[in-house]
């Protein structure tokens, strides 16, 4: 070795200017690369997706209003479905085990279920928290730009602001239905009743926003601000909103055979696909006296099987059968009727129900009026004049209802009993990944 | 400039007379490669012809490089018979060098005109003289490099048997190399694991060169027949074994410094067969055997309920009763009905080249037909391929080589897993199907037989199906305008298109469309993909000889890979009559949906090597990238490399000091890094366009980005060393590894509060720099030849790795859950298992009069993950007991070991077993069966239950420790025996060789693993996790083979 280094010593010059050569040709090369404008060989388009900034300019105010509308009709769909499922109102026809937790009332068992993380326009399975909280982002980031933003850079800016204080008050007010906690924008836990509470001031702000004769966003605020009062015991409010609600006011979702996103989710899932039913419990729903409510008909799908096996009839909720593009209720005059007999109970509930029974032929009640029996009066008749748009599971929450089937039954699919799931915990996939809520992890218990 | 006549080498020629003239030679050579063209050329220069043989036992070697040394091109590669032709050598004397993986080089001076050469190759553990690629032009000696690099000889291999795929040809001939498949349907692939796993969230797939080229390596393609996301098509799988002449693996980031970001997991490279000058050969193997699903009844489970009856004597089969037990196994049953479930696969193999050239242009054209059945009646893989290559050579200087390759062909695949199939609705049967429980009149009720939900013919309604079109293209120029001056400029492209389609038809049987609920009237899903992969590759490297004993190699390359994926998706369902199958005559049509994502990678090398007396090598390198999907607010990466090589025993003065028997002995060291980069757009923050109401389109939250992305940056060290001894009769190569990976990707989830990650498409997850992850491990190969006498050899061979990866660091934190079952930790080795244990149940009551046990959730007891035990339930029910560690869900140690014994010269017998061992996979079988379905005999028969697991199978899913069992196995993996055919017999009917072969892969198996395979699983969820779920096992599969050669 020691040879080597002595002639090393002696040739080191000379080694050092063929290496030099060398390496002066790929410095220079590697140059030549660098002052290039090498940039131009790493674009990339993304044809897909825009950058989110592209709704922060005034001109595209009316688009960023009406995503925040399509988002919030497509996860309505998906939030009937839930409720629905998890309040025995539909019943599961697949043999797909992530949607058992839900029928089976025990998604508040398993918080990494598919509530928290599936979106709205699912045929078998489909979230609630995330299509919620998307609809209500998109409608608080609309709020922040148009009040921002001037009149003068946009046209309609009230109207704009209107819907989207009405639509954010909506999202709000289904997340505390469906929610028994929820944080947003990486915020703190937010349990039902401050959710109310920030649905009830969006819609004091859609109301304050709305321009003179925007009476379809006043009056959707109305009862909806009426429904988040009285969730919060708020009686005298919540009346004196549903009062000012007139008679044959309906606020639609637009839904369309066009796109999945669109369909009336409730008659796509048992009509078209056959992954769910109507529970037998749950059809032709009866007043007291033993009558057929048609509020709460079902009808047949005949031509259509179920997913799970050869038997299992399909039926379709009589007031979608009409298709995938059967409107469903957002809010509407019946509701504010109902909250309003609700709170006065007495005879008053009894002539509010009547007056609504009577339009769909309907045998008037002509039971006891005590308290007790008006409040099951009106509880059952929300159950059957809000059939399947997504407030029974709230109900059964809020006035403490038995379940059915009842907790610990053999849940026949796919194993284990039937739960007690009303509103839904904060799923996983929100505890671990909100800042606010421990960043993402849990604490280490234990070794190998 | 413009002759088209005789063309002699000249080392003068100029680079633009050399282009002409390949040109032109490339002109002919397509419109006439005929042996009458190939003679033609054989007319010029000196002829050197001959054989190679083994130095014992005299067998022919096939496959061998025979190289005339210092004129570039003329060389040949041995055929069946182990001749070799070279023409247009010039000179009187010249050297020729004889190289053979896993044999001793040789080189020897012979006399130009000799045709009756004869090169006996003696066997060698050890050898270091083989020529690699690495990423520089040329490649480099395995002495050069301070890495390991494995090599399988392919040739080789399938001369001797018959191997389905490349993955199966990889599977035990690469330490260090797992091969985990995802289930035993043909046209299936596997994922390639290079020395476990490194990453979190990010593919753990190696990058795949084909001739230089970077082509497509994903492994999960096709329609999700497994469901959850899942297709089990693998693109490396496309290519055929019989055209391909060796495989190199670099492994790990200081090996694959040079290939940049994307390379921290390994590179694979693939050589293709090239032609040789000499006479045309021409090659023929016809083969053809069955895939088996060895010991069905054995493996599908038998499920089991309580005969009674309803109150109305009506019978009924229920998990809870006190009746009889009634037991199914579909398998059985309907083995007895003559009516089998399963069927055995035909395999057929057909495969023709021919080779040649002369001194100037040499060539390999290749077809070949694959037609496999797999044991689902409706799982085939049919595949035709071919290849030319072609080499132009005009002078020494100048060299081209071109690589075309077609590959066409259509998988189709069945239903399993989460998706349903024969599997699922056999693994899961239910006796309460059976007919004697049906009610009266119930048709469809008697046709379930048992069968979970569907019977097979239902099932067989289903038609999921690839269409493959494959077409990888390169050129390669390697251009010496001096000794010490070599440029290699590589320029290719792979385009793959698959059209995936998944289709029921109009049912008209009204019995087999109640199966299919509303879908009985039929739909019809197309996705149709292309991917798109372009190579731009130059590297120049300078060679001076500094002083005797000291050389001198300066190495520059400049790289640009552009990466270009198209989707089109559509789907129609419900056709309004029988015979209608396209979308556009469906009643419901779906929205098309169309994407296409781009990824580029340009980036730049330098290298350094000084070599002393050929014996000491001295690298260093440094590699700089950057890449379309790192954040905005990341530029440049730049990947070190130093590495040292010492064949000691070739310096006078260490070998002095060894003990006779050490022949041979290296040792070698190497520091590097490399990448793997993010995924296509994941730094973006971005909307979607979704369908809004009333017609409109809409943007909807989309993606939640990561502006700060950084790619992981890997840094690897390894060591090792290669000795032969006993005259190279026995050799170790061991290797040494550890890798740190400093800025390890983790997919998180995206909290839904923010309102990302709703849009169709939408992964719900936010990729950002977690943490580090270390890995380590090591490979040893022992080879040895057992015996080697006239008539008899012994080779034996031992692959053995490890791979233990350890989380070091998680920003500051120690925990983070990534799914239900599996964890990262700090300390732990990513996606390890955790769960609740329950680890004793207080009370449990057993009636005999229901046949029934009662826990209460108060009784059931937890690891508390401190040796000690708590509740696993809280007052309210739930579970609040703490997840423990359970296990590893990838196989810490790898191994195989083969045999080959060699009889009178002509007849061989190799076998191969391979072994995993330390994980641990969930067996979603069992959960299914004994928690969900209740149809297992421990739930049925609980008087004789642990009540540890009865308290799991009443919790209906949160409590399921018993899922995750043990799954070391040992494989008994192939077995083969072949029979050189006598040359006296070849000549008769006009053959140089021929070659009969018999072989069985996945003939058995030891391993303590309950569920249907230790293998087969899920091929492409997000975790890398290892689960087991009604997938078909790996299949036994015979064939026999005759190989010709003329």
């Amino acid at each position: 070795m020691m040879k080597y280094i002595t002639e090393a010593r002696q040739v080191i010059p000379r080694m050092g200017r063929r290496i030099a050569a060398s390496f002066v040709g790929v410095v220079i090369a590697a140059g030549f690369i660098t002052a290039c404008d090498t940039n131009r060989l790493l674009d990339v388009t993304t044809p897909n997706a825009v950058p989110v900034s592209l709704l922060d300019n005034p001109t595209n105010a009316a688009l960023m209003v009406a995503s925040a509308v399509g988002d919030f009709q497509c996860a309505l769909g998906s939030a009937i479905g839930v409720e629905g499922l998890i309040s025995g109102e539909l019943s599961d026809t697949q043999l797909g085990a992530a949607q058992w937790d839900y029928a089976r009332r025990t998604a508040n068992t398993l918080t990494n279920g598919i509530y928290g993380t599936s979106g709205c326009a699912g045929t078998q399975g489909f979230g609630v928290y995330l299509p919620l909280s998307t609809a209500r982002y998109d409608a608080d980031h609309a709020i922040a730009n148009l009040t921002k933003w001037t009149d003068a850079q946009v046209s309609n800016r009230a109207t704009l602001l209107a819907i989207s204080d009405l639509y954010a008050g909506f999202s709000y007010a289904w997340l505390g239905m469906s929610m028994c906690e929820a944080a947003f924008d990486n915020g703190p836990a937010v349990k039902q009743a401050g959710m109310f509470a920030l649905a009830e001031a969006r819609f004091t702000a859609a109301l304050a926003a709305a321009p003179a004769g925007a009476d379809s966003i006043k009056n959707a605020a109305l009862v909806g601000r009426a429904r988040v009062r009285l969730y919060q015991g708020n009686t005298a409010g919540a009346l004196a909103d549903a009062q000012q609600v007139p008679a044959g006011f309906v606020l639609n979702s637009s839904n369309d055979a066009t796109a999945l996103r669109n369909y009336n989710r409730v008659y796509t899932i048992t009509a078209q696909y056959g992954f769910y039913s109507i529970p037998t419990w749950s059809q032709n729903m009866t007043t007291e006296t033993g009558q057929i409510d048609p509020r709460s008909a079902v009808t047949l799908a005949a031509a259509t099987r179920s997913a799970d096996n050869k038997d299992t009839p399909i039926y379709v909720p009589s007031k979608y059968a009409a298709g995938d593009a059967a409107p469903t209720p957002i809010a509407r005059y019946e509701e504010a009727q109902l909250i309003i007999a609700e709170i006065q109970g007495g005879a008053q509930a009894v002539t509010i129900i009547n007056a609504m029974r009577a339009a769909h032929g309907v045998n008037p009640y002509t039971g006891p009026i005590d308290a007790a029996s008006i409040k099951n009066l009106v509880i059952s008749e929300r159950q059957r004049v809000l059939f399947l748009e997504g407030q029974r599971n709230y109900d059964i929450e809020r006035f403490k209802l038995p379940f059915n089937p009842p907790e610990g039954t053999d849940f026949p699919t796919g194993g284990g009993q039937y739960g007690n799931t009303t509103c839904l915990p904060l799923p996983d996939i929100e505890k671990f990944n909100n800042p606010s809520l421990g960043a993402g992890f849990v604490p280490s218990t234990t070794g190998t | 400039m413009s002759s088209v006549g005789p063309i002699r080498s000249s080392p003068r020629v100029g680079w633009r007379a050399a282009l002409a003239r390949a040109g032109a030679v490339m002109l002919a050579a397509a419109l006439a490669v005929t042996p009458g063209a190939a003679a033609s050329a054989q007319q010029e220069g000196g002829v050197l012809a001959g054989r190679v043989i083994t130095q014992t036992g005299s067998r022919p070697i096939v496959g061998a490089q025979v190289a005339v040394a210092d004129q570039a091109g003329k060389g040949a590669v041995t055929d069946a018979s182990g001749r070799f032709r070279i023409v247009g050598v010039s000179g009187t004397d010249v050297v020729l060098n004889v190289r053979m993986i896993g044999y001793q080089a040789i080189s020897q001076t012979v006399r130009v005109g000799s045709v009756n050469l004869q090169f006996a190759m003696s066997e060698r553990a050890l050898e270091l003289n083989q020529v690699v690629v690495t990423g520089t032009a040329g490649g480099e000696q395995k002495r050069e490099l301070g890495t390991s690099v494995a090599q399988v000889n392919v040739a080789d291999v399938t001369a001797k048997q018959v191997v389905p795929s490349v993955d199966a040809l990889l599977n035990g001939r690469a330490a260090g190399v797992a091969i985990l498949p995802g289930t035993g349907m043909v046209g299936a692939g596997a994922r390639v694991r290079i020395r476990g796993i490194g990453s979190f969230s990010l593919s753990a797939d190696p990058l795949v060169y084909v001739d230089g080229v970077r082509v497509d390596n994903q492994t999960g393609t096709g329609i999700s027949i497994q469901a959850f996301g899942s297709g089990v098509v693998s693109r490396l799988n496309d290519f055929d074994p019989d055209q391909i002449e060796s495989i190199e693996v670099l492994k790990g980031p200081a090996a694959a410094t040079l290939y940049g970001t994307e390379a921290a997991r390994g590179v694979i490279n693939i050589i293709t067969k090239k032609g040789s000058s000499g006479g045309t050969t021409y090659n023929f193997k016809v083969s053809s055997g069955q895939n088996i699903f060895q010991d069905a009844a054995g493996r599908i489970a038998t499920n089991w309920c309580h005969v009674g009856t309803t109150s109305t004597g009506a019978p009924t089969c229920t998990p809870n009763g006190t009746g009889p037990l009634l037991g199914l196994n579909t398998v059985t049953r309907e083995d007895s009905l003559g009516t089998p479930i399963f069927r055995r696969g035909l395999l057929q193999n057909y495969e023709a080249n021919v080779s040649g050239g002369s001194g100037i242009f040499q060539y390999f054209a290749a077809a070949s037909m694959n037609a496999n059945q797999g044991v689902d009646p409706t799982n085939e893989d049919n595949k035709k391929s071919f290849r030319t290559n072609l080499t132009v050579t005009p002078n020494d200087k100048f060299n081209l080589q071109t690589n075309f390759g077609y590959i066409y062909g259509r998988t189709r695949l069945a239903c399993e897993a989460g998706c349903g199939g024969l599997m699922w609705d056999s693994e899961y049967s239910t006796p309460a199907n059976l007919p004697q429980f049906c009610a009266p009149g119930k048709v469809a009720c008697t046709w379930t037989q048992g069968f979970n939900g569907t019977p097979p013919a239902a099932d067989e309604v289903l038609q999921d199906w690839q269409n493959l079109n494959r077409l990888t293209v390169s050129a390669t120029i390697n251009y010496n305008p001096f000794s010490w001056f070599t440029n290699r400029l590589a320029i290719g492209t792979d385009v793959t298109q698959e059209g995936n389609i998944e289709q029921v038809p109009y049912l008209t049987n009204d019995t087999l469309a109640n199966f299919w609920g509303a879908y009985a009237a039929g739909y019809r899903y197309n996705n149709q993909h292309q991917a798109t992969y372009n190579t731009y590759d130059y590297v120049g490297t300078v060679n001076f000889k500094l002083r005797p004993y000291l050389n001198s190699k300066t190495s520059g390359g400049v790289q640009y890979y552009t990466n270009y994926n198209t989707y089109l998706s559509t789907e129609g369902d419900f056709f309004p009559a029988p015979g209608l199958q396209t979308i556009s005559s469906a009643g419901t049509i779906q929205p098309t949906t169309e994407n296409w994502t781009q990824n580029n990678t340009y980036g730049f090398y330098g290298q350094q090597e000084f070599a002393l007396s050929d014996r000491l090598y001295l690298t260093g390198a440094v590699r700089v990238d950057n890449n379309s999907s790192f954040g905005s607010q990341v530029h440049w990466v730049t990947y070190p490399k130093i590495s040292a090589s010492y064949v000691a025993s070739d310096e006078p003065r260490i070998q002095e000091h060894l003990p006779s028997w050490v022949s041979s002995l290296r040792v070698r060291a190497a520091y590097g890094g490399s990448g793997q980069q993010p995924g296509y757009n994941t730094a973006l923050q971005t909307l979607a366009p979704v369908a809004g109401p009333l017609g409109h389109s809409i943007l909807t939250p989309n993606q939640i980005g990561n502006p700060n992305l950084k790619p992981e940056r890997v840094l690897g060290t390894e060591v090792g060393f290669e000795t032969g001894m006993f005259h190279d009769r026995f050799g170790i190569d061991f290797t040494y590894f550890h890798d740190d990976s400093r800025d390890a990707i983790l997919s998180r989830g995206v909290a839904p509060g923010t309102g990302f990650g709703a849009a169709a498409g939408a992964t719900n997850s936010q990729f950002f720099n977690a943490g580090e992850i270390v890995k380590s491990g090591v490979e040893a190969l022992f080879k040895a030849q057992v015996a080697n006498r006239r008539n008899f050899a012994w080779d034996m061979n031992l692959n053995m790795a490890t791979q233990n990866a350890k989380i070091l660091r998680l920003n500051g934190v120690d925990t983070v859950v990534d799914n239900g079952f599996n964890q990262h930790r700090v300390g732990h080795s990513p996606f390890d298992w955790y769960s609740q244990r329950v680890v004793g149940v207080n009370n449990a009551t057993y009636d005999p009069t229901t046949n029934k046990v009662t826990i209460a959730k108060a009784d059931v007891m937890c690891d508390n993950g401190h040796g000690g035990a708590t509740n696993c339930y809280n007052s309210g029910g739930l579970v609040v007991a703490p997840k423990v560690f359970l296990g590893h869900s990838t196989p810490t140690f790898t191994s195989s070991f083969s045999n080959t014994f060699t009889f009178f010269n002509n007849w061989r017998l190799s076998a191969m077993l391979d072994a995993a061992s330390d994980y641990k996979r969930l067996d979603n079988n069992i959960r299914i069966r004994c928690q969900l379905f209740h149809t297992c005999l421990e739930y049925v028969n609980p008087q004789s239950t642990d009540p540890k697991l009865l308290a799991q199978y009443f919790s209906g899913g949160p409590l399921r420790d018993f899922t995750i069992r043990d799954a070391s196995y040992i494989k008994f993996r192939e077995l083969s025996l072949s029979y050189d055919v006598a040359s006296k017999y070849t000549a008769r009917f006009g053959a140089h060789g021929a070659t009969l072969s018999a072989s069985v892969r996945n003939l058995g198996m030891w391993t303590s693993y309950t569920g249907l395979d230790p293998e087969s699983q899920f091929i492409s969820n997000s975790s890398p996790a290892s689960t087991d779920q009604a997938e078909l096992p790996q299949l036994l599969t015979w064939a026999f083979t005759v190989r010709l050669s003329y």
